[in-house]
């Protein structure tokens, strides 16, 4: 227990104890619904269960997207190539494993496979991670956006055409890969959706809380110094290369282990959200949220969550004819006002903007004791 | 004057180009440990190129620069600052996005062990390793009076702070050799005393230092050796006054006013 308090003591305390009562009320309210009360029924099917545990997956992701563009300050484009190498390896070799790979049924069976090929599957996106990022690092600006934009388009491409093996395929196209099992621990099922719940936001604050633990360490003051100059940051002997692949293998680590229970969540995966739309998407979250911000990674998620949800339900009510596609244009919108205004995203931008309020109170106080005086 | 003991850098013929522009071209010269060297030259006479070649920040077109016996060229610059080499900026290279104790605790970088899975799960190693860090930090911060801004954001400091806060980033790096690129540019009178006065402390306490400058009374004052340059040639190296009474300085560079003291 005193290891576990350690490990979130670098952390805004207040902070924790608010984010971590959110996430039991709500999952409280929802499990026992005291007089009837729904979240569902009162946002219009805004807030949802499904929704609030997205949100702790997409959170998995961000506080890793957070750590490469926000605090390292290399742009990634094409991070749900990640996000969709977790799903997928989870999603095939869970789901299909023993047909396509000859895994022996009594493994598949056991709890601990979906487990082991999680962290495989990490492993993998670790692996491919440094050693594309190594190449393609050495690339700055508008260069390094492209490359991981041609990244994220291939891997969705890989996703979406099949990968024929032996007359077989493996992605399953379209389509995509159905019927992956759910998680257990033992004979305890990670299921239904209020255990998966708890399940991802214990996961998603454990990431958080090692994030924060990173960016006031050693490796994490090495990590802004590339993002704050490099020269000066290989001048006090920061190996400006192996951070920059190690923190873009970590930002995949943490997508493949979002992608992995995305893919248990929903039992089924398709290409569609690996898309780059998808990578846009986390890149507009990650902005919103605040990039260099670990915080803003689950209200980046909550508020475009929200937003999707709402446009979803609304957007044919106020615009008739509009089509999903119509987001986009929201995104685009919400992008360039957050810009404008808050461009450290919206959790800094709003600390930033409150500590200035305090500070003016402070010194009118101080004027107008001054006058008495 | 030099062949005293060996030196600490030797820069042997070197040469680098830029596009068919020769903006070093075949200079050499030592310096010597626990002095304070001093390049100087017109703008555009490859100061800081040399600099840039020393720390690895430009490779070497032909040549050799050894430092302590090996060669360094062709080292990456983070393995030159592991040697012993570290520098300040001409252009500040403040680390905008952290505080003033954040920029220090960078140069204490390599006195540092603990790696990304210590430092996640807050292992007692890295706990301790930065406790020690914020402690040297702030000695640093303190020896060039910025204590009181160590926890303000660097990039809000004003600029004659920053040059300092690049100078204890720098020592804290616990160089061997300090290469200082023009750290006066920008200072106002009593700020440059104040600088004159810390070179001569940390030269007393034992560190090599290279300066580029053109502050010609910091130069003379603070300079064991001086070095110049003219269109990336050597035209001049000695003593201060060696260098003042050399007719192809004051010819080429100086002006034939500078023993007046006006420059």
């Amino acid at each position: 227990m005193k290891n576990l308090s350690r490990l979130f003591a670098n952390t805004n305390a207040a902070g924790w104890l608010a984010l971590t009562a959110i996430v039991l009320l709500m999952g409280w309210i929802e499990i026992a619904a005291p007089s009837g009360f729904d979240f569902a029924d009162l946002s219009g099917g805004v807030i949802t269960m499904d929704t609030m545990v997205r949100i702790a997956i997409l959170t998995v992701v961000l506080v890793g997207l957070n750590l490469v563009m926000g605090y390292a300050g290399q742009v990634s484009l094409g991070h749900a190539a990640f996000y969709g190498i977790g799903a997928y390896v989870s999603a095939i070799f869970t789901a299909r494993g023993h047909s396509l790979f000859g895994v022996s049924q009594s493994v598949m069976a056991s709890w601990q496979w979906p487990w082991f090929v999680m962290f495989a599957g990490m492993a993998f996106s670790t692996t491919l991670a440094y050693v594309i990022g190594k190449p393609i690092l050495r690339l700055r600006g508008h260069y390094l956006a492209m490359a991981t934009l041609g990244l994220g388009i291939m891997v969705y491409i890989l996703f979406r055409e099949n990968m024929g093996v032996q007359g077989d395929h493996i992605t399953g196209s379209y389509d995509g890969v159905s019927g992956i099992p759910r998680l257990r621990v033992g004979e305890f099922e990670i299921w239904p959706i209020s255990r998966y719940y708890f399940f991802a936001w214990l996961v998603a604050l454990g990431v958080m809380a090692l994030g924060m633990n990173l960016i006031n360490s050693r490796t994490g003051r090495a990590l802004r110094a590339v993002h704050g100059s490099e020269v000066a940051a290989q001048a006090m002997g920061v190996d400006v290369a192996a951070y920059k692949a190690r923190v873009f293998a970590l930002g995949a680590a943490l997508a493949s282990l979002g992608g992995s229970m995305y893919a248990h969540f929903q039992a089924a995966v398709s290409p569609s959200p690996f898309s780059f739309g998808g990578s846009l998407e986390l890149v507009v979250m990650s902005s919103v949220g605040g990039l260099a911000s670990i915080w803003g990674a689950p209200f980046g998620v909550t508020i475009i969550l929200f937003l999707k949800e709402f446009l979803r339900s609304r957007l044919r009510v106020l615009l008739s004819g509009a089509s999903g596609e119509h987001e986009i244009i929201f995104y685009g919108l919400l992008l360039i006002v957050i810009m404008i205004f808050l461009p450290e995203g919206i959790v800094i931008g709003a600390m930033k903007r409150w500590k200035a309020w305090q500070a003016r109170g402070r010194k009118e106080t101080a004027l107008s004791e001054g006058g008495k005086a | 004057m030099t062949g005293d003991q060996s030196p600490m850098l030797s820069v042997c013929g070197v040469y680098k180009e830029f596009g068919g522009l020769m903006a070093v071209n075949g200079v050499s010269f030592n310096i010597p440990a626990g002095k304070v060297t001093a390049l100087i030259g017109p703008n555009g006479a490859g100061k800081t190129t040399l600099f840039n070649l020393v720390t690895g920040h430009h490779s070497v077109t032909r040549g050799e620069i050894r430092f302590g016996g090996g060669r360094i060229d062709g080292l990456a610059p983070h393995e030159i600052a592991a040697k012993g080499i570290v520098r300040t900026f001409q252009n500040l290279q403040i680390f905008g996005n952290m505080t003033a104790l954040e920029n220090v605790m960078v140069g204490l970088h390599l006195q540092g062990r603990s790696g990304m899975l210590a430092a996640s799960l807050r292992l007692k190693s890295a706990r301790m390793e930065e406790e020690e860090f914020h402690a040297k930090a702030r000695d640093y911060l303190e020896r060039v009076n910025l204590l009181s801004r160590a926890d303000e954001d660097a990039g809000s400091l004003p600029y004659g702070e920053q040059r300092r806060l690049e100078i204890a980033r720098a020592l804290a790096a616990k160089p061997r050799l300090l290469l200082l690129d023009e750290p006066a540019a920008g200072l106002s009178h009593p700020e440059t005393i104040a600088l004159d006065d810390l070179i001569c402390k940390l030269r007393d306490d034992g560190l090599t230092i290279l300066l580029v400058e053109h502050d010609m009374d910091l130069v003379m004052g603070v300079a064991d050796k001086v070095v110049v340059l003219q269109y990336g040639t050597k035209i001049a190296e000695g003593t201060p006054a060696e260098v003042q009474a050399d007719a192809n300085v004051i010819q080429a560079y100086l002006g034939s006013d500078w023993q007046a003291g006006d420059a």
